[in-house]
């Protein structure tokens, strides 16, 4: 019992090595919980990313005894995990419509934080597949991303897991979201250019 | 040749670097980064201007610039009572984009002084910035008119805030003033013509307001207008170098700035028309153009640059009787009516985003509306349909074939002109200016020029012609030069037969009218180019003699019809000769100029036959330089050089040289033509080729696909560079071996399309059959080659082709006939018939062609 206490512990060391293994514990109940979601809200694509990440630490804290060390260190590994669960369940999801309707989904607190889009439609797909070029020059700014998008945590949160500073997390942040809006929005033409 | 993410990584570390600098370092530090790289430059612009939008929309969270740096002010370092200098504080009067303002006082021995002392937000003001205003600030000083508040003194307080001290004026802001005092809409007219005075006496002093609104233009009780906040104007192009006037301007008030304000353009005094427009719109209607107040900053630059202003009638609502009588009016109704026609055109001119769509100068403007005062008929409305018309062209002008509606506009739009001239000589100057749009719109159509690119080209222009045709008679000065410009247009879209004859008719006006021999010189030199360009040799060395005759031997543009003439003529030295006087003497031209270029280009084009190309390519390369240091990097005519520089630069450097430039030429053509214009089709075609030879054969095959995609959009699956290209996939297409189903459908469209054009484009459809046939021999289909070989038409066409073509022919028909079991005692039933049709055909060419024995390759 309570491997994940101590892959979390060895994690918490700087071993990154153990993440996978993390993951392949965690994965399934955050999957789990996102269906479950859908399930509520009458299969309306609303996903709560930060409601996820508690309930899913609710539950691993309830069920598998494991003892977090605090919360922000939970949510940090799961932001990753949540991203993919996201990822994963609309691509299902397309994958079942067979190119039908465009999916969006909207993740309401996201919109209110800043997430790299107008509006309250975010193509996540889309945003995903920016992240990942992106995650391959900027590793560290791409993570920056990833919690700001998938985890509850705050700035200092952030800054204390990713073990930086609030400004410095600030900065990636700001480039990170530069780069991927101006990636992912289709500026629209200037007729009067020319 | 950086990779994707050492692109990132670098873009990462600039605009890190860039969040630390206001706003003068920063362009710094972008002009730096332009001259290691322009594009990589203007990505971190846009991610600059992006995170800009994205903490404007987000004030919660707005970190680093906005707050490190923004208010030194803040502080109770400025309250009533603070000296300053001479200077007493005494009442904060306003805050805002730019700063904060005091009324303070200014003591002497034996004087005192009311003044506004304006303090500049520090992260927008840059110290570089303000000594050099400070340099400026005796001309600012000396901008001496009643309707100008004074620059009194600029300075930083002692913790280094920047602040100006200009007069203080007492009054209201113009448009509550009048509203205040129920104006009508002549009165308001006239209190603008104040503002337009003030403007004008600064422009003439060479200096431009730039944040022109409501609030800066404050009138006093009696009735005089004063202007504020010249102290943040720059002296027109006194800051020296084209990077400083065209830093991102950024100490303006959004919604009142012009569209190139915030594109970082050129501040010109059209921003100060574009701001006019913006007031004379508000204090008219009651209402901006736009409802910027419930707008995001993001929102209301979008509306800037792109959104045309509505109709001021269509800002006026069902319920502002308010606003109706404050002017005078006793329904809306009167209001919208009052709003609709000329006053609208002049609002409209003035707020076009194209600055030299705009008024020239103040003084136009304020001519229209001294017209609108007096009831006459204002200009603004007679070029209105060129506006509009130029305005749909500019819409197209990717497109690779104008629409037929816009082919009948510019018909009409041809008639009218001429019937104007046929009744006022004197317009002839605006018609010529008109002519000269839509030559611009025909060259951006194709820009290529390449010959029957815009089939309904000649159809507009044939529809042009009989009302021209009219004032041959009776205005033959108007018809030369119309009849000239047609011309060129004509030639320019590849028109050549057209053009010759419409530049000899011109040319004949010319005399008939008594031009002067330097204007019939020149026509006779642009009909020699036509005549070149449609083969006829003779005729157009005759008309290269007379013009010479005439004194333009020693012209640029003689010297550059002389060699194209020698280059088609295939004497590539007297050609490069010519050429290189041509280039010699167009030295001092702008790089806008045609002939500047032409010849240029030509040259280039006349060393790479001499095998010159390391030459060309020099030449080319300084074409470049010499275009970079004029036009935006991104001008079509720079990406159309780089374009003809491929070929050239493959040649001299080899295809592994060629290969990412052609890649960047390919992506700048998608994005100012269109992926699916002739331009694209040969830029792919260029990349093809390079990647083919550099024996990245798959890759190659996909830009030749893309290219032929290209050509068929842009000049439909017929056209001779469609059918071309087709082959050449063909042909690659076999070498690689692995798409035999695609080449066959290629070579079988290419032969039969081929077939149906001959008549007028005579196409190698022999050569094409030959390869064709060697294609279906490789994979063991002789029957089918027979076939193909023994086509009604194909002997007779490879006949009359080259001799090697023909022997092919005979040597392909002889080896189908091998391989398909001819030699057989009893040849297989179902090619029986043909083994005899192509023993027939092999003994008759025999009897005719007795060369066909000794070549072997077509």
């Amino acid at each position: 019992m309570s491997s994940i206490t101590e892959l979390l512990d060895r994690w918490k060391r700087g071993d990154r090595s153990v993440e996978d293994a993390l993951a392949t514990d965690i994965y399934p109940v955050l999957r789990e919980l996102a269906r479950a979601q859908v399930r509520r809200h009458g299969g309306a694509l609303t996903l709560r990313a930060t409601e996820l990440a508690n309930e899913a630490y609710e539950r691993l804290h309830a069920q598998q005894g494991v003892n977090w060390q605090n919360r922000a260190h939970f949510h940090a590994i799961a932001a990753t995990l949540m991203r993919r669960v996201v990822v994963d369940y609309l691509r299902e999801r397309q994958a079942e419509k067979r190119g039908g309707d465009q999916l969006f989904i909207a993740l309401d607190d996201m919109s209110q934080r800043e997430a790299p889009s107008q509006g309250d439609h975010v193509d996540w797909l889309a945003v995903d597949q920016a992240r990942t070029e992106f995650a391959q020059a900027a590793p560290e700014a791409a993570r920056v991303v990833e919690l700001r998008l998938f985890s509850g945590l705050t700035k200092e949160e952030i800054a204390e897991v990713c073990g930086s500073s609030r400004a410095t997390v600030g900065r990636q942040w700001r480039f990170a979201r530069a780069w991927l809006a101006e990636r992912l929005d289709v500026v629209p033409g200037d007729e009067d250019a020319g | 040749m950086k990779t994707p993410a050492e692109r990132i990584r670098r873009l990462g570390e600039l605009f890190d670097a860039a969040l630390d600098l206001d706003p003068v370092a920063r362009e710094e530090l972008l002009a730096r980064c332009r001259t290691e790289d322009a594009s990589l430059a203007d990505e971190l612009v846009r991610l600059i201007e992006r995170d800009r939008s994205l903490l404007g929309s987000e004030p919660r969270t707005a970190l680093g610039l906005v707050e490190t740096s923004l208010d030194a002010l803040d502080a109770d370092a400025l309250r009533p009572g603070v000296r300053l200098g001479s200077y007493t504080l005494e009442q904060e009067i306003g805050s805002g984009g730019m700063g904060r303002v005091f009324r303070a006082t200014r003591s002497g021995h034996d004087f005192s002084q009311e003044v506004a002392i304006k303090f500049v937000r520090r992260d927008l003001l840059h110290p570089a910035l303000l000594r050099r205003f400070s340099t400026e600030r005796a001309i600012l000083a000396a901008l001496d008119h009643p309707g100008i508040s004074r620059l009194i003194d600029a300075n930083t307080t002692a913790d280094g805030t920047p602040y100006v001290v200009m007069e203080f004026v007492r009054g209201q802001a113009i448009d509550g003033w009048a509203d205040a005092r129920t104006l009508g809409m002549a009165e308001r007219l006239v209190l603008f013509r104040k503002v337009l005075a003030a403007v004008a006496h600064a422009h003439r002093n060479l200096v431009v307001h730039r944040d022109i609104k409501a609030s800066n233009v404050l009138v006093s009780d009696d009735g005089e207008i004063r202007l504020l906040d010249f102290g943040i104007a720059k002296p027109l192009g006194r800051l020296g170098n084209a990077n400083a006037t065209q830093t991102m301007d950024r100490f303006l008030t959004p919604s009142s700035a012009a569209p190139e304000q915030l594109s970082g353009g050129p501040i010109t005094v059209a921003c100060d028309i574009h701001a006019l427009g913006m007031l004379l719109y508000e204090l008219l209607s009651g209402r901006l153009p736009f409802a910027f107040a419930n707008m995001t900053p993001g929102e209301i630059e979008t509306a800037i640059r792109q959104l045309p202003p509505p109709p001021m009638a269509s800002r006026v609502g069902d319920a502002d009787l308010v606003l109706a009588q404050a002017r005078g009016c006793t329904s809306v109704r009167e209001l919208r009516e009052a709003l609709r026609g000329d006053l609208e055109h002049i609002v409209q001119r003035c707020l076009r985003k194209l600055p030299a769509e705009r008024y020239g100068t103040v003084d136009q403007l304020d001519h229209d509306i001294d017209c609108v005062l007096k009831e006459q008929p204002i200009r603004e409305r007679q070029s209105d349909r060129w506006y509009r018309w130029r305005k749909f062209v500019s819409r197209h002008r990717v497109a690779s074939a104008l629409s037929a509606v816009l082919f009948l506009t510019i018909a009409a739009a041809v008639v009218a002109i001429v019937r104007q001239n046929i009744a006022i000589t004197h317009e002839r100057d605006r018609a010529q200016r008109a002519v000269g749009l839509l030559k611009n719109a025909f060259a951006a159509a194709n820009p290529t020029g390449i010959t029957g690119a815009n089939v309904t080209a000649r159809s507009v222009l044939e529809a042009a012609r009989p009302s021209l045709e009219t004032t041959f008679d009776t205005q033959p000065d108007v018809y030369a030069e119309l009849a000239g410009t047609l011309a060129e247009v004509e030639l320019a879209v590849g028109l050549s037969p057209q053009a010759s004859d419409l530049a000899e008719r011109a040319g004949k006006a010319a005399e008939k009218a008594g031009l002067p021999p330097e204007r019939l010189g020149s026509l006779l030199v642009l009909e020699a180019r036509a005549r070149t360009s449609a083969g006829e040799y003779s005729t157009a060395e005759q008309r290269l003699e007379r013009a010479a005759a005439l004194g333009l031997q020693a012209t640029a543009e003689w010297e550059l019809a002389m060699g194209m003439l020698c280059y088609h003529r295939s004497d590539t030295q007297r050609a490069i000769g010519y050429l290189q006087d041509a280039v010699r003497d167009t030295r001092m031209r702008p790089p806008s100029d045609d002939t500047a270029v032409l010849a240029r280009l030509q040259l280039a084009g006349a060393l790479r036959t001499a095998d010159r190309n390391q030459e060309a390519l020099t030449l080319l390369d300084q074409t470049l330089a010499w275009q970079h240091a004029e036009l935006a990097s991104d001008h079509p005519r720079l990406t159309l050089v780089r374009l003809y520089r491929l070929d050239t630069l493959r040649r001299a450097r080899g295809a592994a040289a060629a290969v990412p430039e052609a890649r960047k030429v390919v992506a700048e053509v998608d994005r100012i033509y269109s992926p699916t214009s002739t331009v694209s089709a040969q830029a792919r075609n260029s990349l093809g080729v390079a990647l083919t030879e550099a024996g990245q054969r798959s890759e190659g095959v996909q830009a030749i696909r893309e290219s032929l995609a290209a050509w068929r959009s842009s000049v439909g699956p017929d056209h001779p560079n469609t059918l071309r290209t087709a082959f050449n996939l063909a042909q690659m297409l076999t070498d690689l071996g692995d798409s035999d189903d695609e080449a066959e459908a290629l070579y079988r469209d290419v032969l039969d399309r081929g077939e149906r054009i001959r008549e007028e484009s005579r196409m190698p459809t022999a050569f094409w059959r030959n390869h064709f046939a060697r294609f279906l021999l490789k994979n063991r289909r002789a029957p089918d080659a027979l076939t193909l070989l023994l086509d009604p038409l194909a002997e007779s066409q490879a006949r009359g082709t080259r001799a090697n073509i023909h022997a092919a022919y005979l040597s392909l028909l002889r080896e189908a006939a091998e391989s398909a079991g001819c030699l057989a005692a009893t040849p297989p039933g179902d090619v029986a018939e043909r083994c005899r049709r192509a023993q027939e055909t092999l003994e008759t060419s025999a009897n005719t062609a007795p060369t066909a024995e000794t070549a072997n390759n077509g």
